[in-house]
């Protein structure tokens, strides 16, 4: 399989922006990294540790202090047309309907209104939700309105699926639900995922392979293979193998989680 | 709220201003205030009616609306102007932010002989004076309210490649609306007090000068049969911007 996204050397350092710093942060350490078509993967790490500072360098939001990021070969110079980004926080717009929601990103490119709404319609579809076009995010519930966002991206047709902690806001059992709605939705679109999350359980649950970030300024510590067997299921997720990987990531965190926790982050 | 509640509570509002306008009746009748201070307000319900039938009552609202709306509009375009440059360029915020607050708890309804002077008596005036009272709200509402758009928001734009335009288009001013609302609540409210504020103490047209020429002339019963017209129109406006806003904001959260 062809790489994909190419991470190379890169690292960010945040100048002193004034308030109570004192002085630049070291938020990315030189880290590389690559993550081939069609793969599931995420960043594992302690809260803090610079890991969404990562993923907006690779969505071209936020420029690298060294080093580069490859899309496709190209080098990223601001957002690439083939990546869509799904948000932790309530990103959806609360004037806009379901519908209007997912259209909005297509509705950005350009795409003319008939042929934007049908695709909308398709993707509403997609992730579960055919029935509520035209109820406002204030009338769903959280995981639904998550789901819209998801659809928000796929409606672009993107290759690669950037999702920075999606499922951040949901209680646990919604939270492994859309898991297992994302899992569903990978397999039929076959996407490149690219998933940043501090939940251990929901890197396992997920990923081909989990990078275990350290605490700032963050590097990979260890990279770890899930084989796992797919679909994911409670069994296929409570197994030997999973309780052990699970048990070695937490080996690795909890000391770098330490290390996050003294006054000077470090 | 419960229908039936909602019932009761117009009711109550009823009573009490039935009961208050009952104790006016009955001090004035009862001659415990003078009818050169207080008219009954049985009179001055006669003298509505009458006013109602007239020419005179609606020729004023005639002037005063034509200097309202366009005191309005002149100051949705000043101030929306404004807020966004405010917004754009922090620096200028920071810079006068505290001046126009300043502004805003000074009675800047006595800079009018300025604009007295400038302008002369009439329209122009009145008008200017009332800009200068509606559009500052709703500058600080929409530079306030721009600010204020959620960073989520302007990431998902900036992820999508928006540019400028789309991005105010689509993601800030949607954003903002609510907030902005406020401000074009308030600079109208403002705007249309100033516009009857210097027609009455100018004496230059409108329902303003009506009030003052009924005044001066100790007609009791048309000084507040006027007055009783402006704050029924005050309020029907101030209800109708009022539930919009309430509206949008229901949308908007």
């Amino acid at each position: 399989m062809e790489e994909l996204i190419s991470v190379k050397r890169v690292s960010k350092i945040f100048e002193d922006s004034g308030v109570n710093t004192g002085g630049s942060v070291e938020a990315v350490g030189k880290v590389d990294f690559q993550v081939r078509r069609g793969e599931f993967v995420s960043l594992l790490g302690p809260s803090g540790c610079g890991k969404s500072t990562l993923l907006d360098i690779v969505a071209g939001l936020e420029p690298p202090t060294s080093g580069e990021v490859l899309i496709a070969g190209q080098t990223v110079k601001g957002p690439h047309p083939k990546t869509a980004m799904v948000f932790q926080s309530m990103s959806v717009f609360p004037w806009r309907t379901a519908l209007e929601n997912v259209e909005f990103g297509i509705e950005l490119k350009g795409m003319e209104k008939k042929a934007r709404r049908e695709r909308a319609r398709q993707v509403t579809q997609l992730v579960g939700l055919a029935g509520f076009e035209d109820k406002y995010p204030s009338q769903l519930s959280g995981g639904m309105n998550q789901r819209l966002a998801i659809a928000r991206a796929l409606a672009l047709d993107p290759e690669i699926l950037l999702m920075d902690e999606p499922f951040g806001a949901l209680d646990e059992q919604t939270r492994f639900l859309m898991g297992l709605e994302l899992l569903r939705i990978w397999e039929e679109t076959r996407k490149t995922i690219l998933f940043v999350t501090h939940s251990i359980a929901e890197a396992i649950q997920l990923s081909d392979r989990v990078l275990v970030m350290s605490a700032r300024p963050s590097v990979i510590r260890e990279e770890i293979p899930i084989l796992l067997p797919r679909p994911r299921t409670i069994e296929t997720l409570t197994t030997e193998i999973a309780t052990q990987i699970e048990r070695r990531i937490w080996d690795i965190l909890k000391v770098e989680a330490a290390k996050g926790m003294t006054p000077d982050g470090r | 709220m419960a229908v039936s509640e909602r019932i009761k509570v117009k009711a109550g509002q009823a009573a009490a201003l039935l009961l208050f306008l009952g104790v006016l009746e009955w001090l004035v009748r009862k001659r415990f205030v003078s009818v050169l201070v207080l008219s009954p307000p049985s009179a001055v319900a006669m003298k509505m009616l009458e006013d109602l039938q007239g020419r005179e009552l609606w020729t004023s609202l005639q002037v005063t609306a034509m200097e309202f709306l366009l005191a309005a509009l002149i100051s949705f375009v000043v101030g929306s102007f404004f807020g966004i440059v405010f917004f754009r360029f922090r620096i200028i915020r920071s810079a006068l932010e505290p001046l126009l607050l300043a502004f805003y708890s000074a009675p800047t309804i006595l800079l009018y002989p300025v604009f007295l002077t400038l302008f002369g008596l009439g329209s122009p005036a009145v008008v200017s004076m009332a800009v200068v009272l509606g559009s500052i709200p709703i500058m600080v509402n929409v530079s306030v309210g721009l600010a204020g758009v959620e960073p989520i928001f302007v990431k998902l734009g900036r992820s999508l490649n928006a540019g400028p335009w789309l991005m105010f288009r689509k993601v800030m001013l949607p954003a903002a609306t609510p907030t902005i609302f406020t401000g074009l609540r308030l600079g109208f409210t403002y705007a249309l007090v100033a516009v009857i504020a210097v027609e009455f103490i100018t004496f230059s047209g409108g329902l303003g000068k009506l009030v003052s020429w009924r005044y001066f002339l100790f007609d009791t019963e048309g000084l507040f049969s006027a007055i009783a017209f402006i704050i029924l129109i005050a309020s029907l406006m101030n209800r109708l911007l009022q539930r919009t806003e309430d509206r949008i904001r229901k949308r908007w959260t």
